[in-house]
């Protein structure tokens, strides 16, 4: 299965989009998948927590992607974002097809998703409890996030496996929708 | 049971479509009219929508946000005073937004999509007489709580002139969420401006005498125009400070303001008055608010001396606030509100434009009661646990105010009116004064300067055997004459030092 996301984001690379750097390099066992929208306001307020996040667990056997769930996303755009936000370290897949937003059941964003080896989810949800609604936010008490990579990490249970995520709705692709 | 849907529609006219609704007939016009003045190229809102695809793509999200009544952003209930600026959707519209929505989005005859209303591009009123901008821009972090500093605009005209319109524009749209515009004529700023090597200054801490607020603008705002007959002063020397609040956006921005002044031909027929309950945003007030208290409550309360008219209303607090009322009781017995903000929300900081001017007789008692949530269940509280909260000008102390801009009905009762106001000032000072554990008896002895400062204002009202102390009588019926006018004068947990609030 874990070869399944690989294959998959490769050939999203190779299709369309890419990754500077392939995703979740190969002797990682625990993937984050960050869903992100370069235009959604909360998703671009947490940029500093994502690079925070993937700076912290990457050493630590985490393989970090940033997720761009829209398929309009040009690589162009893709990349002015990360460097607009200072994300240029984190590998990225625009996630066109919404294989990656499907398989771990992304609604919003942002949102993340942690993997285990065999591609299961371990946790879906929120990064941390700092956004309380679309307009309200203050310094996180809980980080729900980092709590549950470091269970994933220690091959614990993680203790809450879903947050729900404050942020854009993920709209579904077109061919999905679209009715006249 | 066929026809009830029929007959709903027939009752409701134009609000329910007999068929599905569909993007060109009903929805572009929702949206182009309530939405896409602050979301497009160039304005506040993340992302445009002028478009179909682009309101599509966003469908979940515009049927939540709409709802839930996040969008468009907007605090005032209605009273029986109608804003000229209002903007809410009704039930119907949302209703409508969320059957498209459900219906799969249909775009229905491209034909029959209304055009793009016409947005003004540059400065909406044409070119200002006067252009003021930042010098320096202002590097707002990544990350972080929100920031208040202050920027200084000089301006230093050799002559008094009437200002008619103000425009403010933001350069980093998506950082700034409100400014509020004053002239200055105390000009402390120069000796503050940059020191900490940033651009602006934290604290301003000018009296209030020497300001005047002449604009408040926020995320969508249009240019500040007076209505007709009414004008600022832009007294000689004078500068334009503002205070702005910014909200970061996850990666650093700089800003630098433009402001835009548009003079006024003659002298106003009648003179703008601001009447702020309690004053200075609370200043006086004593707002101390203790750690976990849901409905921690001001209320204040002004008889008018003469007939005056209202043309808005504006309230603001930081992030505690929860609920604003300001309520006139009429010399006809009647009690309307003017200004009612039951869900406060810290992010929409707008003005409340009157549609008509509304007459307020000689007698009318206005009362505003202002609430803070320091609990956990406020979601805006920045401490978690709560802490004790005091007034203060940062984004995590407390203010609070509710403000009405008034002119009076007669120019010539102007200074009745503004003596008037200056009293209830003092007295709301004296009333913070008496009401804590030092309460004068032994006069200004052990005071700070700035203490003793507003201890002696107090002491001339009410120390009758001017022996420059307060007797237990003398304080029992200064505490009784604050009570009479609505003043509170118990004990508060605060105790002295008193900011210098009656110096403002
Ligand atoms: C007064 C200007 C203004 C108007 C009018 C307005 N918006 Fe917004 N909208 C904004 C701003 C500013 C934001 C960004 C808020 C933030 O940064 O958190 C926003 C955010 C949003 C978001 C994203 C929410 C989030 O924080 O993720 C949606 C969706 C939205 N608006 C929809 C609408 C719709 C639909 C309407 C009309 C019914 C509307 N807006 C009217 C200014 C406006």
């Amino acid at each position: 299965m874990y070869r399944l996301v690989r294959i998959a984001a490769a050939l999203l690379c190779a299709t369309l989009a890419c990754a500077q750097t392939p995703p979740a390099a190969p002797s990682k066992k625990i993937a984050l998948h960050l869903f992100v929208l370069v235009d959604c306001p909360i998703s671009r307020r947490l940029a500093p927590e994502f690079r925070r996040l993937c700076a912290d667990y990457s050493p630590r056997g985490v393989g970090c992607t940033l997720v761009f769930v829209d398929p309009d996303t040009t690589p162009q755009e893709a990349r002015k974002h990360l460097k607009e936000f200072s994300l240029e370290s984190i590998p990225f897949v625009i996630d066109s097809r919404h294989e990656l937003v499907r398989r771990a059941g992304a609604t919003v964003t942002p949102e993340a998703a942690v993997l285990d080896a065999a591609s299961r989810v371990l946790y879906l949800g929120r990064i941390d409890d700092s956004h309380v609604s679309w307009t309200r936010s203050r310094p996180p008490t809980r980080h729900d996030l980092r709590d549950a990579l470091d269970a994933a990490l220690a091959g614990r249970p993680v203790p809450r496996p879903r947050t729900d995520a404050i942020g854009c709705y993920i709209s579904p692709l077109p061919d999905d929708s679209a009715k006249d | 049971m066929k026809s009830l849907p029929l007959i709903a529609g027939l009752l409701l006219g134009s609000a329910l479509p007999a068929a599905t609704p569909n993007f060109s007939e009903h929805i572009a016009p929702i949206i182009f009219n309530n939405c896409t003045t602050c979301h497009r190229p160039g304005e506040a809102g993340p992302f445009p929508f002028t478009s179909y695809e682009e309101v599509a793509k966003r469908g979940k999200m515009i049927a939540a946000i709409t709802k839930a009544r996040t969008m468009p952003p907007w605090q005032a209930e209605k009273t029986a005073y109608p804003f000229s600026n209002e903007r809410t959707l009704t039930a119907a519209q949302i209703e409508l937004i969320q059957e498209w929505v459900r219906a799969g989005m249909p775009r229905g005859n491209a034909a029959s999509q209304p055009p793009l209303p016409k947005f003004p591009q540059g400065w909406e009123l044409g070119k200002p007489d006067l252009i003021v901008k930042m010098s320096k821009s202002f590097r707002v972090p990544a990350e972080g709580t929100d920031i208040y500093r202050h920027f200084a605009f000089p301006i230093g005209l050799p002559e008094d002139k009437w200002v008619r319109a103000i425009e403010f524009r933001p350069g980093a749209r998506s950082v700034v969420h409100h400014a509020l515009l004053y002239f200055d004529t105390a000009s402390l700023w120069p000796t503050l401006d940059g020191k900490d090597g940033k651009a602006g200054f934290d604290e301003y801490n000018s009296p209030v005498a020497k300001r005047q607020r002449v604009a408040t603008w926020a995320v969508g705002s249009n240019p500040r125009t007076y209505p007709e007959g009414i004008a600022v002063k832009l007294p000689k020397g004078a500068d334009l400070v503002v205070q702005t609040h910014f909200h970061p956006t996850g990666k650093e921005e700089d800003e630098i303001s433009t402001v835009g002044i548009y003079f006024a031909d003659a002298p106003p027929a009648k003179t703008w008055t601001e009447l702020q309950l309690p004053y200075f945003f609370g200043i006086g007030a004593g707002i101390d608010i203790p750690a976990g208290d849901p409905a921690y409550t001001v209320t204040e309360s002004i008889t008018l001396p003469v007939d005056v008219e209202a043309f808005a209303g504006f309230a603001h607090a930081h992030f505690l606030g929860k609920e604003f009322r300001l309520t006139a009781a009429l010399p006809s017995g009647q009690t309307q509100d003017l200004l009612w903000v039951k869900k406060w929300d810290f992010a929409w900081q707008t003005i409340y434009n009157f549609q008509d001017r509304i007459a307020l007789p000689k007698g009318t008692k206005l009362t505003a009661r202002i609430v803070w949530d320091n609990s956990t269940a406020n979601s805006a509280n920045q401490f978690n646990p709560p802490r004790a909260i005091r007034w203060g000008e940062a984004s995590t102390d407390e203010m609070g105010s509710i403000t009405l801009d008034i002119v009076p009905a007669r120019e010539t009762e102007l200074p009745a009116l503004t003596a008037a106001l200056r009293r209830h000032r003092q007295m709301t000072d004296a009333s913070r004064v008496l009401s804590t554990d030092r309460a004068l008896e032994n006069g200004v002895a052990g005071l700070s300067a700035d203490e003793a400062k507003l201890a002696k204002a107090v002491l001339g009202f009410f120390d009758a055997d001017k022996d420059g102390k307060l007797s237990p009588a003398e304080l029992e019926s200064a505490r009784a004459n604050l009570r009479a006018q609505g003043f509170d004068t118990g004990l508060r947990r605060s105790s002295l030092p008193l900011q210098a609030a009656s110096a403002r």
